[in-house]
């Protein structure tokens, strides 16, 4: 784990950085029959970097994080807030058990939790937009949680990368 | 090394973490109550301010790629393209005339019959960020916000027909939710007997749904839904849509269909309608504003 090597923790400019680079990936132009496969970017940094630098990102940065991509993709105020705090919550409460168990293990936890938030805004959302929702809105929290191994690759990277700065 | 990342966890499994959960937990329930009585819009532009350099950045690519696209073309598409506008400048020049004379007409007509009228829309040309929003959600970005006079309400069209309506207005962009959402609804009427109804968006851009019809309505499938000004939202006479499916024979054996006439997955300018609310005076002056009229900033 990249904390237990250096102890001060990851610099600020790479979680902030990494931050901008997920609202720039959640908003990206790609082709329209690939925009709904795309996964919250945004939602995986915070699983990582609540994982790995719970004393820079925890539950009010998660909150604040939730309320810029409410902004970001139209949403009412707080959907997302409310999910990106609930999973916040739930991987700091278990991130100890978490850190030892394998990736595919991770990726599944990692499923849970990106269904839980997209099933809170789901369930914030008004009424005539939920009932309109088809199965294909699920997709984004699978290839998230495929996306998974990837995300924490780029950030060790990045992470490295930085500090050596 | 190990007891110190022991001793972090623990001091963020504590107390305070269920203090900080309690308090971002109903600070964000009281925002989505705010929100969904529509009473504040203003406190998006803190985030707003963080969110725009993205959102612009984002979009410069296509952007670029677009200006590249249409430098680079060749001369004999750029005289071609000339061409070809310049006959349809011509041919709505034509009908711009007869416009003028059946409007003037009209407006005399309502004088008699003792009604008020309303005509002289502004528009604002907007266009369309080039983002994703969110794939089952009808929105578009447009590049244009409150400091171009853009207020909450206003109707969207293109060239074909309407769009949407503005949903959020921040200073420098806009979101507009399209038709076909499915929280949205528009008040239309068939353009061939008037008959008055509303067209929902079921989420799909190309299909809307009537659900207030009955199966014996006198629609036909080609018929022409224009919108019919009721609500004060949308400008009468602005086409929305074309029935494409009507309900056979036996009662409650489907609904109605429409798909909109604007081109709404591929539009590159819009058209932002300033609703004139003041009636002209029957006997039209001299100096009657010319329709449409573009204005650059049309801060009213």
């Amino acid at each position: 784990m990249p904390t237990d090597k250096a102890g001060g923790g990851p610099s600020l400019v790479c979680v902030l950085l990494s931050f901008v680079l997920g609202m720039v990936l959640r908003i990206i132009p790609i082709p329209a029959a690939w925009f709904p496969a795309n996964p919250d970017w945004l939602a995986l940094l915070l699983v990582y970097w609540t994982l790995n630098a719970p004393e820079r990102v925890g539950v009010v940065t998660a909150w604040l994080l939730g309320l810029i991509a409410d902004v970001l993709t139209g949403r009412l105020l707080g959907q997302y807030a409310l999910a990106y705090t609930v999973i916040a919550y739930l991987n700091l409460r278990v991130r100890l058990s978490l850190q030892s168990l394998p990736m595919p293990a991770q990726s599944l936890w990692v499923l849970v939790l990106l269904l839980l938030g997209e099933g809170l805004v789901l369930w914030t959302q008004r009424i005539e937009l939920a009932e309109s929702v088809r199965l294909i809105y699920w997709l984004p929290t699978l290839t998230g949680a495929l996306a998974w191994p990837l995300v924490v690759l780029a950030m060790r990277g990045g992470d490295r990368a930085t500090r050596r700065s | 090394m190990r007891a110190q990342t022991r001793t972090k966890s623990l001091f963020v499994n504590g107390s305070s973490l269920h203090i900080k959960l309690i308090l971002c937990l109903g600070a964000s329930l009281m925002f989505l109550a705010v929100e969904n009585r529509g009473a504040l819009t203003l406190q998006r532009q803190p985030f707003s301010a963080v969110v725009e350099p993205i959102r612009q950045a984002v979009s410069a690519p296509a952007r670029m790629f677009r200006w590249f696209s249409e430098s680079s073309a060749t001369h004999f598409e750029l005289v071609s393209e000339n061409q070809r506008l310049r006959e349809e400048a011509l041919l709505l020049r034509g009908k711009q005339l007869r416009f003028e004379a059946l409007q003037q007409e009209n407006i005399r007509l309502r004088g008699l019959l003792d009604t008020t009228f309303k005509v002289g829309d502004q528009v604002l040309i907007v266009e369309p960020l080039s983002i994703n929003v969110v794939p089952y959600e009808n929105l578009i970005v447009v590049d244009k916000g409150s400091r171009y006079g853009i207020r909450m309400g206003q109707a969207v069209v293109d060239g074909n027909g309407v769009v949407g309506q503005v949903l959020r207005v921040t200073s420098h962009s806009a979101d507009v939710v399209m038709i076909t959402d499915p929280s949205h609804a528009i008040p239309v009427q068939v353009n061939r007997n008037g008959l008055r109804t509303i067209a929902m968006g079921t989420g799909q851009t190309d299909r809307l749904e009537l659900p207030y019809l009955t199966s014996s309505a006198d629609v036909r499938p080609g018929d022409l839904l224009v919108t019919s000004g009721l609500g004060g939202v949308f400008p009468a006479g602005y086409p929305v849509a074309r029935i494409t499916v009507t309900p056979s024979g036996t009662p409650g054996a489907g609904r109605f269909s429409a798909s909109p006439v604007a081109q709404l997955d591929r539009n590159r300018e819009l058209l932002v309608v300033h609703c004139d609310s003041t009636p002209l005076p029957r006997i039209p002056d001299q100096n009657f504003p010319s329709y449409p009229t573009v204005t650059s900033n049309a801060d009213r």
